[in-house]
């Protein structure tokens, strides 16, 4: 009998309507490095933060070296051997690199007070383990995005761990950094220390992990030896068949007029010098991983962050300037899809109607003010059929749809009238298979109608269903720039991974 | 370049104390009359900065915490006047002390229940409770202001050691134990983890409702505290007692936040907060203001205060309810 | 489960809280008329229509700011401020009556616009903002009258504030005028779907190409206008103008937009007239019974607490 270090028993969870995770079976050998491998949305994350006691699960149970943890806290969780390194940054600003890799157990003298210096030695070992670099005296609000990343590495292994969880930790890394990180779970390993890597670079697997689960929709589709099974097997079972069939499609010829020009677009240390351009009529992929400034890009673009530096011209007219703000953006006809539906995209808490007709609200009124209750309803009438919105009464309220119905209103909202430019950040990110069809038939209108999409996304295979063009990206800067016929999946993932200029 | 950072980051430290140093030699110089810089006055004020300075220091704490707590206006005044009542119907000081004390705990069970969470919008809940604790208040003392007529009580709030006033006292020792408390003990630096971070607190295993219960605690303590060394001090209890005090007590915390470490509350940018608030009222019953004067004051220096403390992030903050 | 989420329309959902507020005013009313009788009479239905007329008008303003995602504590102040310039105007300037009243409600607006800018644009919290407010005008109403009431206001002025018209108190009429419009401009403008919105979630509000900042001034400037028309009415109504005349409609305007909005979710102007039918009858049904007028500011206290949990619960937040 293998040793089992984590037994997750058909583990079930929903958020509202949305169901996250069905019935997850797993087990996790000691001392194994075990993948978890899917597109976003495919309930990685939410897995995680359920087995780490941050999220109470609606069934099945968590057995960590033995024990049982339902209803424990994350302390008494961490108690029992488990570290988390967490996707998003949250550290405490005002703090030292000390204090926060120490946070989890700040330590004191014997009069009780805390003294930092009893635990520094400890830290320092530990955060050489991660980086050359780094000080242990910095306040931590004056690091970048990839320094961070490596104080919550250090964070997290600071406290002897028996399973670490790493959630896409090399996202934000650059080449070095990330194989740093490698060389820091190989000598984890050999210290036998049992690892969950979540990931969805399939390349990063073959180079660190032993087995590998694949997960879609909420659900694990197979787990193998990583020997045992391809990339290309391992890509169908995360997306599914469908995608994979019609992955070869192409779209046809665009126009050869240029609709936006981006020059030299620079913010803080997250935006380093993007410049391309987009034609009518074109869907440009703007691809990265996590942290690679694809956001940032489109918030410069529609007004909503001030870039450093650099220009925006629409149609030939400069945008960029001290008034260039949302307000304007829409007025000169940019659409913007942003990638947090509940928090950015859409108002939870209204009838799917008035989200719907929102935006453009004023074409639908009197006289500019006063709404035209029959034209708003002929509208949202003809949108929620378009978009095969369920259910079918827009006067639900928005927080009863699903992820995917959702996301469909949120692209719906600016369909009202035609916009010239639509930029979309991760359109299909937790949605189903079905949605997302749906959403990719809806976005290649938009751009036959004339209009153009810039589609910031994560996910290859999404890009390669429909985009012309491709604008990669790689710590803020553009690494590369590929037409859709010149394009092989394993070219772009070099190039997200920062290595595509040096390879050739 | 080095230097100049060191300049920069010295001004940001300190830059408004030393505007609030500068202001308040020019009002004395400008007015020879105003014995600041003599003792007994600078005592006096010191004594008028301790019920102030309590309340700002548990409000900075539930700030720090994350949870700006806007019913001191009531709670202050009500455990007050509960202490009052109870020395006029002659219980005796250690019965009312502790009767303070009941009414401050079951306070603090409340806003606790309520606040610990997160559950429910803070503010508008703080607002509630102040309404609330106003009306059993003036229920309580029926509307009027009580008068201790207290030998004992008055010889002790008038009474000095080594010329330092008894309630001085106070002061200096919860602040002290409060500084160390939240700048050098685990407890302490979980509270402001809390505040600043909670979801890198949550994980890290630091459980948010148990370390708001305690910031919590320690603030109702210090309410409960200033509650009764008010009218120690003042040989009464005035009616909404709380409500004088919730304007420059915020004042205090959020012109604290300007300095020290910007944009952040901090106890040593509270205690320089009441400290000056202290003597401007003072100055303003020097000049023999007209008593209108003293809220429009009142209400500048806040606003004045929290610009100060927002400039850095001038995005509009709302109120969810 | 899935079946009954399925029913959820926003319609239906709306009519159900209706529903229970109305069911609210019916078990007030029944208890207190078992307590005293004099309570269900024509003469307590007449001052209640009476007596909600200034408090709508006010929560209606501060249903404004919630809907926008704000709070205003300035609007007893404002309104004891607008109040206090037209009697001054009229009574020592002697100028005309509309142009005090002008005056007035121009200045009341102008406080709010005030109130907007430091928190659309200093960024300050609204609740800060506008307590600050509060004691700034405390100050200024000082200053205006060194603490003396004014009286001996014109006769055609109060005449306003006084008396029916076709039967009904003018005071309602006033009321009515506010609530059609305020009705209309939340269900059926542009404005008042933005507002909303504004409130609900201002990044998305944002993100959909609308001034977020300007929304929000506009919405504390209309606040400060519906406080100054209530100001002039109660200068009209009570005939005497004393330093802290208006202080109480704060926390009026408080518990009744509070109210209704925690238990519809948003805004919703006729919701607001049932709840400041609900205070009114308890504040009037309380000092029937002969209770202390002190209860009565507790008890609104309670109500909004109440409110909140009971709306966090219905609305499943």
């Amino acid at each position: 009998m293998e040793d089992v270090i984590l037994d997750v028993r058909g583990v079930s969870k929903s958020f509202g309507k949305n169901r996250v995770l069905t019935n997850i079976t797993m087990e996790v050998k000691r001392g194994e490095v075990h993948a978890i491998v899917g597109e976003n949305g495919a309930g990685k994350s939410t897995l995680i933060k359920a087995l780490a006691g941050e999220y109470p699960i609606d069934g099945g149970e968590f057995i960590l070296n033995g024990q049982p943890l339902v209803k424990k806290s994350v302390k008494d969780i961490q108690t029992l051997g488990l570290q988390v390194i967490h996707q998003n940054l949250n550290l405490v600003p005002s703090m030292t690199v000390l204090q926060n890799i120490l946070m989890g157990d700040i330590p004191v003298n014997r009069a009780n007070v805390v003294s930092w210096h009893t635990g520094r030695e400890k830290a320092l070992e530990t955060l050489r383990m991660v980086s050359d670099k780094l000080e242990l005296d910095t306040p931590v609000e004056e690091l970048s995005a990839a320094e961070k990343q490596l104080v919550i590495i250090a964070r997290a292994i600071i406290n002897e761990p028996t399973l670490l969880v790493l959630d896409e930790p090399t996202a934000r890394l650059g080449m070095e950094e990330t194989q740093s990180v490698f060389r820091l779970i190989d000598k984890l390993k050999s210290n036998n220390v049992t690892m969950l890597y979540i990931t969805h670079r399939l390349e990063e697997i073959y180079k660190i992990c032993d087995r590998v689960s694949v997960f879609r929709d909420g659900e694990k589709v197979l787990t193998s030896a990583v020997s045992g099974i391809t990339q290309s097997e391992m890509a169908s079972a995360m997306l599914g068949k469908k995608v994979t069939d019609v992955i070869a499609e192409n779209r046809g010829a665009v126009s050869a007029d240029t609709l936006l020009e981006i020059k030299g677009l620079q913010y803080k240390n997250t935006v380093k010098n993007i410049s391309f351009e987009i034609k009518r009529g074109e869907i440009v992929g703007l691809i990265g991983s996590v942290g690679a400034g694809k956001s940032e890009t489109l918030d410069m673009i529609f007004g909503s962050v001030q870039p450093d530096q650099g220009e925006v011209f629409l149609n030939g007219e400069k945008l960029t300037g001290k008034d260039h703000q949302p307000v304007k953006a829409v007025q000169k006809g940019i659409a913007y899809i942003p990638e947090d539906r509940q928090t950015q995209g859409l108002v939870q808490d209204f009838a799917i109607r008035e989200n719907l007709s929102f935006a453009d609200i004023k074409s639908l009124s009197k006289h500019g003010a006063i709404i035209d209750r029959k034209k708003e309803k002929e509208a949202v009438d003809g949108l929620m059929e378009k978009l095969l919105v369920k259910p079918p009464d827009p006067e639900y309220k928005t927080s009863q749809l699903s992820g995917g119905n959702q996301q469909k209103v949120l692209i719906g909202k600016w369909l009202v009238n035609k916009y010239e430019l639509y930029l979309m950040d991760e359109v299909t990110a937790g949605v189903d298979i079905g949605a997302k069809m749906q959403i990719y038939e809806i976005i290649t209108d938009i751009a036959d109608s004339g209009s153009a999409v810039l589609l910031a996304t994560s996910d290859i295979t999404e890009a390669l269903y429909l985009c012309n063009r491709f604008v990669i990206l790689h710590r803020g800067e553009v690494i590369k720039e590929l037409d859709r016929a010149d394009a092989e999946i394993e070219d772009i993932l070099l190039a997200m991974m920062g290595g595509g200029n040096d390879e050739k | 370049m080095m230097r100049n950072k060191k300049i920069s980051s010295f001004l940001n430290k300190y830059a408004v104390p030393i505007i609030l140093l500068v202001f308040v030699l020019l009002i004395q110089a400008f007015n020879p009359g105003f014995h600041l810089l003599t003792w007994t006055n600078f005592q006096v004020i010191l004594t008028q900065s301790t019920i102030l300075g309590l309340i700002s220091l548990g409000l900075s704490i539930c700030v720090i915490s994350g949870v700006t707590d806007m019913s001191i206006g009531g709670t202050v005044g009500l455990i007050g006047a509960v202490f009052a009542v109870s020395m006029v119907k002659g219980n005796g000081m250690v019965v009312s002390i502790l009767l303070a004390l009941v009414v401050s705990a079951v306070l603090y069970i409340i806003f606790t229940l309520l606040l610990a969470k997160s559950k429910y919008p803070s503010i508008i809940i703080c607002i509630c409770l102040m309404f609330i604790c106003m009306g059993i208040e003036r229920l309580y003392t029926d509307g009027k202001s009580i008068w201790l007529n207290n030998e004992t009580v008055q010889t002790f709030a008038t009474g000095n050691v080594i010329g330092i006033p008894n309630l001085v006292y106070f002061l200096i020792v919860l602040y002290v134990i409060s500084y160390i408390f939240i700048n050098h003990t685990k407890s302490g630096y979980k509270i402001r983890i809390v505040g600043e971070n909670a979801t890198a607190a949550v994980e890290t295993g630091i459980n948010l409702t148990k370390i708001r219960i305690l910031a919590f605690g320690i603030a109702f303590a210090l309410y409960w505290i200033a509650s009764v060394l008010e009218p120690v001090r003042l040989g009464g209890s005035q009616l909404y007692a709380g409500q004088t005090y919730m304007l420059p007590a915020m004042a205090a915390t959020f012109l604290g936040s300007s300095m020290i470490t910007p944009g952040r509350v901090n106890l040593i940018g509270t205690l320089i907060g009441s400290i000056f608030m202290s003597i401007i009222m003072n100055f303003l019953t020097f000049l023999g203001a007209e008593f209108y004067f003293i809220p429009l004051v009142q209400g500048l220096l806040l606003l004045a205060g929290v610009a100060l403390g927002t400039m850095r992030d001038r995005s509009i903050k709302q109120v969810p309810l | 489960m899935n079946d009954k989420n399925l029913k959820t329309n926003v319609a239906f959902e709306t009519a159900k809280r209706y529903l229970l507020m109305i069911g609210l005013v019916v078990v007030i009313i029944v208890l207190f008329t078992s307590m005293q009788p004099a309570f269900f009479s024509v003469m307590n239905l007449r001052n209640t229509i009476i007596d909600i007329a200034l408090p709508v008008i006010v929560a209606a303003g501060m249903m404004i700011v919630i809907a926008g995602g704000g709070l205003d504590m300035s609007i007893g102040p404002i309104c004891g401020f607008a109040s206090l310039l037209s009697s001054l105007f009229m009574v020592n300037a002697g100028l005309p009556i509309a142009v005090s009243v002008a005056i007035g409600i121009a200045a009341g607006t102008g406080i709010g616009a005030i109130n907007g800018l430091m928190v659309s644009r200093a960024g300050i919290d609204s609740f800060i903002a506008t307590l600050g407010m509060q004691f700034v005008l405390l100050g200024i109403r000082y200053w205006l009258t060194g603490g003396k009431t004014i009286s001996r206001l014109p006769q055609e002025f109060l005449a306003a504030g006084r008396g029916d018209l076709i039967g009904i108190p003018k005071l309602t009429i006033f009321m009515i005028v506010i609530v059609v419009i305020f009705i209309f401009v939340i269900d059926y403008t542009i404005f008042g779907r933005r507002l909303t919105s504004l409130g609900m979630n201002i990044e998305a509000t944002r993100l959909s190409g609308i001034n977020v900042k300007n929304m929000t001034l506009s919405a504390f400037a209309l606040s400060g206008l519906l406080s100054s028309v209530c100001g002039v009415l109660l200068a009209a109504k009570t005939s005497t103008v004393t330093v802290d005349s208006g202080d109480s409609y704060t926390l009026d305007a408080l518990t009744i937009a509070v109210f209704s909005y925690s238990i519809f979710g948003r805004a919703k102007p006729i919701g607001l007239v049932i709840a400041a039918v609900i205070i009114v009858l308890l504040t009037n049904g309380f000092s029937m019974i002969g209770a202390s007028p002190s209860w009565i500011n507790m008890i609104k206290g309670v109500i909004m607490l109440a409110a909140i949990i009971v709306g966090r619960i219905i609305n499943k937040k």
